[in-house]
């Protein structure tokens, strides 16, 4: 067992109503778990802004663990958590 | 319906010479070749204009214009274009905006209008339908941008007229100055000085026609496709419709790469109190969309306290935030609201606002510029009362406010002492909100772009949103053709950048082409609406090759190719010219540029149908 951090950016705190929440996690828990778990605690408000709901599947996204970024649709998101580490889930936006 | 659906099939000319109006047809060749949007304005200036004339002289023309979508409901289609030779470079320069009055251009039955020659005095033109006239505009003449539009539709007694309009900064030829209308800008470039050459205070539409497609129920069907798809997605259907772009800000920063204090550095300290949801919770009373988009990413805002009490602005977009805000040192949203409005109401594009005020505040705190050359103010990053006194100077050309008009790389060279470094500018344009040395990809699109410091060429997404590894170089030529592929579509057709992750960000997609032949009937194929985008590309490219541009001129700005990012989740990361150089060897490859010159090869210009080009450049 042990915990991470994780931050939200964007509209994911928006949807979350937090800049940051700790979970708990299992040792060695992927990174693709997490982010499961994190749909299942917020919800489909949260899901909706991660996810397309047209196809199911995630949509292009910065995950940061610590300073190593991870790609939503082709980083290793079986990345291996750790305790202590700081997980930000940035956003999938395009235009601007 | 005209030859292929979705077209006017004829463009307005109005010489404002001799205030005359006349009609230009439309040929199947030049929908089927050039489009629309984009490819009009980049054919028709490159056709129209003789090199080597000055922006600001009456030689120079501007065209305002339309791709076939523009008045149908495909989504985003209330966008369209303005384009001319740009008062701050010289070379070819478009712009887009919002809103509603592309739309109503075509339902006047007009594609494109093109401007040309130079009027006496102070004139504004109205359009209905057909009926074209000439109107004085003396008692508009140093008029804000909103009050023009309001005393024109009452003067008419039109409230729907769609009026594309210049403030007081357009008039006094401030080289960044843009085109208003309703609350939109065509922002960037300084569109806003040729028309005030021009003596063109506005121009005012109303149109009754309709906009015809070949099979309804197929188009019915296409568009209910895209909507459902733009509503499912994250970017568009949630993320943008709860914050607008505002909402990038606090990505940016958290990945390192938020331009701040002139891009001295890319990570603000004050990023929290200018983020989408700071603005969100404190200042926004209203969302709204423009014609025929169900995003809703526009954000009105009504600042209720403060100093800037009172402030009513539809905006600020995540550009204006880092243009006012982490790039001139300001934590504050309600400034940044002020000067938004500001901007709009005197007429000068928010980036370069932002970027020429930044240099100077720099040149201030180097003591380059003294107090007494900035007129007593105490220009430091993060004086806000500075700021807003600056931008009064713009639209009054007084004091430093007429050496900074000029924008920042004129400004440089005029200044001299080392501040060129200063001038953050590819092309003589100044740099938007995304990172050069943090991007790549972004980096070799925005220096071999026709618009350098545009972030509209180069795009950023495709990075910054990890599709694309931001920090490696391995296929970042192509991801930088890719790009500009999509955006010369995108703006041909007229549609928002907002739905590049939907329609594709890095190449031209089938849903494009469904789009494009749904309305229009051409029944083009993928490979020809490729080629399509690098014809345009190649006019573009061809009308600055006329003008000088060469492979020396595809760089970055002097900061970004010597100076790495000194901290934060970049630090190290910069473009030095050496690698640049690596880059625009394969990207000219793949383009068909000669890599000695970065002039498009004869063989190029050739198999793009570019035979003047290829006449013009090879004689």
């Amino acid at each position: 067992m042990g915990k991470v951090k994780v931050k939200f950016f964007s509209h994911l705190r928006y949807a979350t109503g937090m800049k940051e929440t700790d979970m708990e996690i299992d040792d060695g828990e992927m990174l693709i778990k997490l982010i499961e778990r994190l749909i299942q605690k917020f919800g489909s408000n949260f899901e909706d802004r991660i996810k397309d709901k047209e196809t199911g599947t995630l949509a292009p996204f910065l995950i940061m663990v610590g300073q190593e970024e991870i790609s939503s649709v082709n980083g290793d998101l079986n990345h291996r958590l750790s305790n202590g580490d700081v997980v930000s889930l940035l956003d999938p936006v395009g235009g601007g | 319906m005209w030859e292929y659906g979705g077209y006017a099939g004829k463009f307005l000319r109005l010489d404002m010479t001799n205030k005359k109006a006349s009609t230009v047809p439309l040929t199947k060749e030049m929908a089927r070749l050039h489009l629309g949007g984009n490819g009009f304005g980049a054919k028709i200036l490159y056709n129209e204009l003789k090199p080597g004339i000055d922006p600001l002289g009456p030689e120079n023309k501007y065209v305002f214009a339309s791709g076939p979508i523009q008045g149908t409901m495909v989504p985003t289609a209330g966008r369209s274009g303005v384009f001319t030779k740009s008062p701050l470079n010289g070379l070819f320069f478009d712009a887009y905006g919002g809103g509603s009055f592309g739309p109503e251009m075509k339902y006047a039955g007009w594609d494109a209008v093109i401007v040309e020659g130079q009027a006496e005095s102070p004139t504004y033109v109205t359009v209905y339908d057909d009926k074209v006239e000439f109107k004085d505009a003396s008692h508009l003449w140093g008029k804000y941008t909103f009050e023009t539009q309001e005393i024109i539709k009452k003067d008419l007694n039109e409230p729907k007229a769609q009026i594309a309009c210049i403030g007081p900064a357009g008039e006094k030829l401030v080289r960044f100055a843009c085109t208003i209308w309703g609350a939109r800008a065509a922002g960037r470039g300084g569109n806003g000085a040729v028309l005030g050459s021009k003596k063109l205070k506005a121009l005012v539409i109303r149109g009754t026609n309709d906009v015809e497609v070949p099979n309804v129920d197929e188009f019915l069907k296409t568009v209910s496709e895209q909507y459902a798809k733009i509503l499912a997605n994250p970017g568009t259907g949630k993320a943008l419709p709860s914050l607008g772009t505002p909402g990038v800000t606090t990505v940016q920063n958290q990945l390192g790469i938020l331009g701040t204090r002139n891009w001295q550095t890319e990570v603000f300290e004050g990023t929290e109190k200018i983020s989408g949801t700071a603005m969100r919770e404190r200042l926004v009373v209203k969302d709204k969309g423009c014609m025929a988009c169900p995003i809703y990413c526009t954000k009105l805002v009504h600042v209720k306290s403060g100093p800037y009490a009172g402030t009513i602005d539809e905006g600020p977009e995540y550009e204006t935030i880092f243009a006012f805000g982490s790039n001139c040192g300001v934590d504050s949203l309600e400034m940044i609201a002020k000067a938004d409005r500001l901007s709009d109401d005197i007429g000068v594009d928010t980036i370069s606002a932002g970027a020429v005020i930044s240099f100077a505040m720099e040149c201030y705190e180097k003591g380059i510029l003294s107090k007494e050359e900035v007129d007593g103010l105490d220009l430091k990053f993060g004086n806000q009362e500075a700021l807003i006194q600056m931008m009064h100077k713009f639209g009054t050309r007084e004091g430093v406010g007429d050496l900074l008009a000029e924008g920042a790389a004129r400004a440089a060279k005029k200044i001299g002492k080392g501040s060129e470094k200063y001038a953050i500018t590819i092309k003589d344009i100044e740099n938007a909100g995304h990172s050069p040395r943090g991007m790549k990809g972004y980096c070799l699109g925005m220096a071999t772009s026709t618009r350098g410091g545009s972030h509209q060429d180069g795009r950023p997404t495709g990075e910054r949103v990890g599709k694309f590894d931001r920090k490696i170089l391995d296929g970042k030529p192509e991801y930088a053709m890719g790009t500009q592929r999509t955006t010369t579509l995108q703006d041909s057709m007229c549609v928002c950048r907002m739905t590049e992750g939907i329609y594709g960000l890095t190449e031209v997609t089938n849903d494009h082409l469904n789009m494009i032949n749904v309305v229009t009937g051409m029944n083009l194929k993928l490979p020809e609406l490729v080629d399509i985008t690098d014809r345009i590309w190649n006019v573009e490219r061809s009308f600055n090759c006329r003008e000088g541009a060469r492979r020396e001129h595809d760089v970055q700005a002097i900061r970004f190719m010597t100076e790495p990012i000194p901290d934060g989740p970049s630090k190290g990361m910069y473009s030095p010219k050496d690698e640049l150089e690596m880059l625009k060897d394969k990207y000219y490859e793949l383009r068909g540029w000669d890599k000695t010159t970065g002039i498009p090869t004869k063989d190029t210009l050739k198999r793009l149908s570019l035979n003047k080009q290829a006449e013009d450049l090879y004689k």
